[in-house]
């Protein structure tokens, strides 16, 4: 055994990891999670004409579908990994991280990045860059925050000692790749290109921030998440490795295949199609390499409910890359372009996969943060039953109204056809997405009982807390 | 826990092998034909010079990357590639061991008082 693994050396759980701003991270992100699911909500309600408040200019469905897709990314996903970085990076480095006052920081500077990007969005100030609509003088703010980000959470991984495991070879890469993609989407299209050529910035920015910023950090805690869960280490860290180099290089090309069809060179749409493929097949190695690992363990799925909330993020990911490798094909992508089949998928993504995993992640999580057992655990079944069935059932009715859209315009129907024929699914959607947020406010309410619980027993402070979960 | 010195069986490393044949050939093809296309037209059309911009964003990226996969071959991080895995399962446990002795510590302590 290395010194670095003795007992007695190893330091202790209160210089390691900081649980309260696990914890402040972790709220944050349940508050805008529930402001993305009204945001959502708004906007399907206007495909039925039913916008309860259609004479008010900023609560339009046009500017809170904006705040629904920035609320998801940079409220609710942003805040939670920041939260699971807080408590993974040190635990596998043995190093706290390089400043406690930083983390504190950085966490009050992102909120206001946040609400500023929302009130931005409501006031009707906001770019013209899908997932970049954050109004202009934010964007150098929040780029010294990612900036800030990573050298709080490079420090300790600098220092570690020996081959680095493959959750810190993801995380490496997804804070230069969160940097520069930002910048690059930020910055780029606004002052120095125009035209198709800023449109290929803006697709590589919009499925970068998808592949190089949420893709490895979700990935990077899955493969430190499921294996202590199991208690057993990953199938093989060779494939993982495959996984990660993989996607470090044939992802950064795939954003072109957002504009399939349009002025960019055929060259670099072929190239982001083959990109997407192998994507797909390097995909393929990460499934297979994590259903080895739970390989003779298959009870873990039904009783461990964050082990089911990974595995059924990781099912719902290989349905989105193989949709991801079919669709982006020519043939394909003319039937499906503009239709509801897109905005399936992009749930899917969000919310079936990283939604899920980080869910799962704040019910292994808070028990350990607050120091007691989860209030219900019936209410975290209803939880993850009804977040997965509501997502299935959104994803799938979204996307199966996508292909009749676009079954109906290819053959020239009149445009009403069309609208008149997705109703239904539109109608569907709304009811899903009830599903989901009954599932949020089952978890929210379970929440604040074991707060309560907490309260109660004292271990609601950071060192009581260590204590009670050890 | 699987001793960390145990050695991959020999149908582990063919399976390895094989899907690394199975993506990075084809994908090596891909870009190969892509990269010869994209020469040819950078040098022969009008608009050549158009398609340099997100290219670059791309070698900027991947090019980070070949340089980051030189230093951690050359540094030995792939030396012994199944390691890791058991080191960090071993980290985590440790660290929750130190949790229960202090633990236990303490309530010893308490009762001593």
């Amino acid at each position: 055994m290395t010194d670095d693994l003795r007992t007695d050396l190893l330091p202790a759980q209160d210089t390691l990891v900081d649980r309260k701003i696990v914890r402040w991270y972790f709220l944050a992100a349940i508050t805008y999670l529930f402001i993305s699911l009204v945001g959502g909500f708004l906007m399907a309600l206007q495909l039925l004409n039913w916008n309860p408040h259609s004479n008010l200019e900023f609560a339009s469905p046009g500017r809170w579908r904006m705040i629904h897709t920035n609320a998801i990314a940079y409220g609710f996903l942003a805040n939670a990994f920041l939260g699971a970085l807080h408590w993974a990076v040190p635990r596998l480095t043995l190093r706290p991280v390089a400043s406690r006052m930083l983390s504190y920081a950085i966490f009050c500077a992102w909120q206001v990045v946040v609400v500023a990007t929302a009130v931005g969005l409501v006031l009707g100030e906001a770019q013209a860059l899908e997932w970049g609509e954050t109004p202009v003088w934010i964007d150098p703010v929040a780029l010294l925050g990612l900036l800030l980000v990573a050298i709080n959470f490079m420090t300790p991984i600098v220092k570690a000692k020996g081959p680095l495991y493959v959750t810190l070879w993801y995380f490496m890469a997804a804070f230069v790749w969160t940097f520069l993609t930002y910048a690059m989407g930020n910055f780029v299209p606004e002052y120095w290109l125009s035209g198709s050529s800023a449109g290929a910035v803006g697709g590589l920015f919009i499925h970068d921030l998808v592949g190089l910023f949420v893709t490895p950090l979700g990935w990077g805690l899955m493969y430190y998440f499921v294996p202590i869960m199991l208690s057993r280490p990953i199938w093989s860290h060779g494939l993982s490795l495959i996984g990660f180099w993989g996607l470090a290089f044939f992802y950064p090309l795939n954003g072109i295949h957002h504009f399939l069809y349009t002025p960019i060179p055929m060259f670099l749409q072929y190239g982001a199609v083959i990109a997407t493929v192998a994507v797909e097949l390097v995909v393929t190695t990460v499934i297979i390499n994590f259903f080895a690992t739970l390989w003779g363990r298959g009870r873990e799925f039904w009783d461990n409910i964050p082990i089911r909330w990974f595995y059924t993020g990781m099912v719902f990911y290989f349905l989105t890359c193989l949709q991801c490798a079919l669709q982006v094909t020519l043939t394909f992508q003319a039937l499906i372009h503009f239709t509801d089949w897109v905005v399936g998928h992009a749930h899917l993504v969000m919310f079936g996969v990283f939604s899920l995993w980080l869910l799962g992640m704040m019910t292994y999580l808070f028990p350990r943060l607050l120091g007691v057992e989860w209030y219900s655990r019936r209410l975290l079944e209803w939880h993850f039953w009804l977040s997965a069935i509501g997502i299935l059932v959104m994803a799938s009715d979204l996307i199966l109204g996508g292909v009749l859209q676009g079954y109906w315009w290819a053959s020239l129907e009149p445009w009403e056809t069309s609208v008149d024929g997705s109703y239904p699914f539109w109608l569907v959607r709304v009811f899903a997405g009830v599903v989901i947020v009954a599932g949020q406010i089952c978890f929210v309410y379970n929440l604040a009982k074991t707060y309560g619980l907490a309260r109660k027993a004292g271990t609601l402070s950071s060192a009581a807390a260590n204590e009670a979960t050890a | 826990m699987q001793q960390a010195t145990q050695k991959p069986s020999s149908a582990g490393k063919w399976v390895t092998l094989l899907l690394a044949a199975v993506i990075l050939l084809p994908s090596l093809w891909g870009f190969g034909s892509k990269l010869r296309e994209f020469i040819w037209l950078l040098s022969h059309d009008v608009d050549g010079a158009f398609t340099l911009m997100p290219v670059t964003n791309y070698l900027l990226a991947s090019i980070g990357f070949f340089l980051l996969f030189a230093w951690a071959v050359m540094g030995g991080m792939f030396t012994n590639v199944e390691q890791p895995k058991y080191t960090m399962l071993e980290r985590e446990q440790r660290l929750n061991e130190q949790f229960r002795r202090k633990r236990a510590g303490e309530a010893h302590n308490g009762e001593s008082a």
